[in-house]
């Protein structure tokens, strides 16, 4: 078959890029674990205030400046452990989140940072992210939820 | 002239013409290859500064 020399280039150029992606995927997944935040681990939606850990939400310390925060999600609040819905964390931290919802499909974005997972019904979604920035971190729905969609939130303060 | 000799002249002057006329497919190929790139690096940037 007969080849022109700028469309060899280009399909090395592709097939190379194809490959430098696939193993970037492949490092990512196998090497440093990466994961959809929600995967195997199931629970009953309708028994979430009695399961463990959802009974008793709220930050707790794990280990060395490490944190479990356990959230419920639910139209249309999240609920973070406190009254004020404000959790705060010392800055440097590393936090796993944990969390899941008693109803429908919601969001769960922390504005700024690279925590945004979807969380759903029957399903725990986990995701951990190290703090290095202190400030004010808004956690919003950006799943629509029903009419009091925009109302959801809570907010993280990471503090020196 | 055979019937086949005439279709082989026919693929000899088409591909003297793709010849002439890769030049601009090839340099959108490969910007539009670069700007995807430069693209992934700047998001992988940002994931990675947060």
């Amino acid at each position: 078959m007969h080849m022109h020399r700028y469309e060899k280039i280009w399909l090395f150029f592709g097939g190379a890029s194809l490959l430098v992606f696939l193993v970037v995927v492949g490092i990512s997944a196998f090497y440093m674990g990466n994961q959809p935040p929600s995967c195997a681990v199931t629970l009953d939606p309708e028994k979430v205030d009695e399961w463990p850990p959802f009974d008793q939400p709220g930050l707790k310390e794990i280990g060395d400046n490490e944190y479990q925060l356990t959230i419920v999600a639910s139209a249309f609040n999240y609920d973070v452990g406190t009254d004020d819905k404000i959790v705060q964390v010392p800055k440097g931290a590393t936090v796993h989140f944990v969390v899941t919802t008693k109803d429908v499909i919601h969001g769960f974005e922390l504005a700024g940072t690279n925590v945004n997972m979807m969380v759903e019904p029957g399903y725990v979604s986990t995701l951990s992210n190290t703090f290095k920035k202190a400030g004010k971190f808004t956690l919003l729905c950006n799943e629509y939820c029903g009419t009091g969609h925009h109302l959801m939130a809570a907010t993280i303060e990471v503090i020196e | 002239m055979t019937q086949h000799e005439i279709k082989n002249k026919e693929a000899d002057t088409n591909v003297t013409e793709e010849e002439h006329s890769l030049k601009g497919t090839f340099y959108s190929v490969m910007f539009l290859g670069v700007f995807i790139i430069l693209s992934w690096a700047g998001v992988w940037w940002l994931f990675i500064s947060r």
